[in-house]
């Protein structure tokens, strides 16, 4: 089997992602930047390290910013081959964590913050460029379990109310990664 | 004081020197970089940005490399600027078609912007100043031209939002066009 192949892989890379369907009455979709270590732990099964940067308006008062930091589990859909296959699609799900941060656009002191945790899954597939770099493109859905916030503008005034109980707030996100194969550390 | 200097850059040269091969233009081990000055085309405004970019480029693979880029935003051409600051920084993977000295490249990068609008009038605050992050789909041509130089044409479409001004969100999508001579060296053979 190939180098890049196997399990004990550790690989390293950068994403671009794109999120949609920011929840509220204001939903619109933000873009972010982030990267990710793998570490795969069997032929058929990786884990995925992320870290995420991502902005997005709220309206025309308002912008957030997210980051989340977790990981995620990808199962192969292909049995890995002689070589690595050019295609290898992959099901993924994970957990993560997100500090959320909602500003006014006119006022940066006027803002709020949130922690949450979350459960993502979706699809993706690596395309494998080289036996040490491929291209990956995946879609998930994150669910975000935590106090709803939320922003609103009345008579040019905008606020954000912070409600009491928990909230579950999704969205999709769309990444497209690189990644290069570093060393088998087994 | 200059001795040392001197000793030191003959070092690198002959240190330069033995780690070439016979075919120093491309393949792993293969370091490129370069500074040049480059425009930017705002694609959503009337406004055209001027860089001062530098680039490293290693080669992990025959085929693929890793490229990181800097823009450091100088001012617009145009009176009028949308940006008082878009400085860049991004990092990617390339892919390279080869032949003889010719080297046509594709990639990405991911990367982030540090973005803040010009202010409309002297009584207005600055915009904030944000990271934005950003996302760039690059090609490029580079023709070497001896064992060190190369000369290259590079152009990348950036897609970025400023979210946060008053007015709201903006797109600062823009084509960024530059060339000019690079170097390169062989760290592994």
């Amino acid at each position: 089997m190939q180098k890049g192949d196997v399990a004990g892989t550790v690989s390293v890379g950068g994403r671009s992602s794109f999120g949609f369907f920011n929840d509220g009455s204001w939903s619109s979709s933000g873009s972010g930047v982030g990267g990710q270590v793998r570490v795969r732990l069997a032929p058929r099964v990786n884990t995925d390290w992320f870290y995420d940067y991502l902005t997005a308006p709220i309206g025309d008062f308002a912008h957030r910013q997210d980051q989340h930091i977790g990981w995620s589990v990808l199962f192969y859909l292909r049995e890995p081959g002689e070589m690595p296959q050019f295609i290898q699609p992959y099901v993924l799900a994970g957990h993560c964590f997100d500090y959320t941060k909602q500003q006014a656009n006119a006022d940066l002191a006027n803002f709020a913050e949130r922690w949450s945790s979350a459960v993502q899954a979706g699809l993706g597939t690596h395309i494998n460029i080289t036996d040490r770099t491929d291209v990956s493109v995946e879609g998930q859905y994150m669910i975000h379990l935590g106090t709803d916030v939320h922003a609103h503008e009345e008579n040019g005034v905008v606020e954000f109310h912070k409600e009491n109980g928990a909230s579950l707030e999704g969205h999709l996100l769309l990444h497209i990664s690189f990644n290069y194969k570093l060393f088998d550390a087994w | 004081m200059v001795r040392p200097l001197a000793l030191l850059f003959a070092s690198g040269i002959a240190f330069a020197a033995l780690a070439q091969d016979a075919v120093p233009y491309t393949g792993v081990g293969l370091l490129r970089g370069s500074a040049a000055i480059a425009p930017g085309f705002l694609l959503n405004a009337p406004s055209t940005d001027i860089y001062v970019c530098g680039k490293l480029e290693y080669f992990t693979e025959d085929r693929t490399s890793f490229r990181g880029e800097s823009f450091w935003y100088i001012d617009s051409q145009q009176e009028h600027a949308l940006m008082e600051q878009n400085s860049q920084i991004a990092f990617g993977p390339f892919y390279h078609f080869i032949k003889d000295r010719l080297d046509v490249g594709i990639g990405f990068e991911p990367g982030v912007s540090l973005a803040r609008p010009r202010r409309i009038d002297a009584q207005d605050e600055a915009g904030p100043l944000h990271v934005v992050p950003s996302v760039a789909l690059c090609a490029g041509l580079t023709y070497a031209v001896w064992d060190y130089f190369h000369f290259f044409v590079d152009a990348r479409c950036v897609h970025a939002r400023y979210n946060g001004s008053i007015g709201g969100a903006f797109p600062l999508d823009e084509v960024i066009i530059g060339g000019g001579l690079g170097w390169q060296f062989r760290l592994k053979k």
